[in-house]
């Protein structure tokens, strides 16, 4: 395996650690944040407002992640074609 | 400075080789041959350039979980047992690098089909093949001699003897910790719970077969959540037609301490198999004990080195 190889393959790696890492926060957060809203949501008076901040939250925390999952992409795509420009210079 | 860095990808590959597979990362290893820290291409050209002098002799040595062969260099660097049995048997030593994160069924499965191969492209006739694994290494025999039985390849009418350093034939308890653990957790109805139960469960296909030695898939299928060793009698028998060899360590001379933790992480039933349990095909000469010797430290320990070789030249010289 080369190096420009195993430079892709690091990339590649800290990629999907940071999209399963967010993926995995995400849904820690949104369970976590359930919990306190379903008792809310079960308050009369104030049990339709508490599902309106709910969903409300759920949207925001989702694109938040959605952000930096695409961010991350990007990332990972433009370290990539780092390296691709890289490895010709290296073989010469 | 390569050697560090194939080192590391080992172990990662040990770790979630199974993912870096499937996601066709470049860090995956791909089952090979592996000469001065290069795969050699499965190739008459290229087998005949790395192996000068290859002699009909073969042995092939198959490292453990998360190595590389650099697992096999004893602590000063210079020798190996291939090359100490290459001196005495007149053979020529192979060594494989693989993905241990991946199943050990396919695992086995590609070496069954890699010697298979290199009967049609090893540089002379292979007359005689001795297989050595150490801890996973040997689960990968067993599983490469049940696929080539089943595949009817001719490698194995060649294998002379195979040895299994360290091997958890019967499984391994700490993965059943783990599998345990990871299961009371995914039960805990709680997301930072359920959260670590899936951070351990991220550990490899190759981590997980090792807890019941499981070299089939169909065995895979069946998995229990158990602590106990499984049983007496593996689903994949030692091949009748091979000599068999099982060493194990001992990190401690307490006999409960012994029998308890055996080599720090596989325990002595599982190393020997039963040892010679009646039935079995292993005759008592055959499994050797080598007290005070951890299960890294079995692929590259003098007194391990001097058992290979004993076994290796008797058995040579009771051949015609």
């Amino acid at each position: 395996m080369s190096a420009p190889g195993k430079l892709r393959g690091l990339a590649a790696l800290v990629r999907d650690a940071v999209d399963a890492g967010s993926r995995a926060v995400e849904r820690v957060q949104k369970d976590t944040a359930h919990r306190a809203y379903a008792v809310l949501e079960q308050v009369p008076g104030i049990d339709r407002a508490a599902r309106g901040v709910h969903a409300v939250h759920d949207v925001g925390l989702s694109t938040v992640h959605g952000a930096i999952r695409l961010v991350n992409q990007v990332a990972g795509a433009a370290a990539a074609q780092v390296i691709d420009l890289v490895e010709p210079r290296e073989q010469s | 400075m390569a050697a560090p860095v194939d080192r590391l990808v080992g172990v990662l590959n040990g770790l979630i080789g199974d993912h870096l597979a499937r996601s066709r990362n470049e860090l995956a290893t791909r089952m090979g041959l592996v000469h001065r820290g290069a795969l050699v291409p499965l190739d008459r050209a290229a087998l005949a350039a790395a192996y000068p002098e290859a002699r009909p002799r073969v042995i092939v040595l198959v490292h453990g979980l998360m190595g590389t062969e650099n697992n096999w260099r004893f602590a000063d660097g210079r020798d190996d047992y291939g090359a100490a049995l290459a001196g005495d048997l007149d053979a020529t030593a192979l060594y494989v690098r693989y993905n241990t994160g991946l199943p050990i069924t396919d695992n086995g499965a590609a070496f069954a089909a890699l010697l298979e191969a290199l009967l049609d492209v090893y540089p002379v006739d292979i007359a005689e093949l001795t297989l050595v694994g150490h801890s996973m290494g040997g689960l990968v025999i067993r599983g490469a001699c049940h696929a080539g039985a089943e595949a009817g390849h001719r490698w194995l009418g060649r294998v002379k003897r195979a040895i299994y350093v360290g091997t958890p034939h019967r499984g391994a308890p700490l993965e059943r910790i783990g599998r345990v653990v990871a299961g009371v957790l995914e039960a805990v109805p709680d997301p930072y719970t359920k959260l670590l139960a899936q951070i351990a469960n991220l550990r490899s296909d190759g981590i997980k077969d090792l807890g019941d030695a499981d070299v089939r898939h169909e065995d895979r299928a069946r998995r229990v959540t158990s602590l106990a060793l499984r049983d007496a009698r593996h689903p994949v028998p030692l091949l009748p037609s091979i000599e068999h060899y099982l060493i194990a360590g001992t990190i401690a001379t307490a006999p409960w301490l012994t029998a308890l933790f055996g080599d720090a992480i596989v325990p002595l039933a599982s190393a020997t198999d039963g040892a010679a349990r009646p039935g079995g095909p292993l005759r008592p000469s055959h499994v050797a004990i080598v007290p005070g010797v951890g299960h890294l430290e079995l692929a590259h320990h003098p007194a391990v080195g001097e058992q290979l070789r004993a076994w290796c030249r008797g058995a040579a010289e009771a051949t015609p």
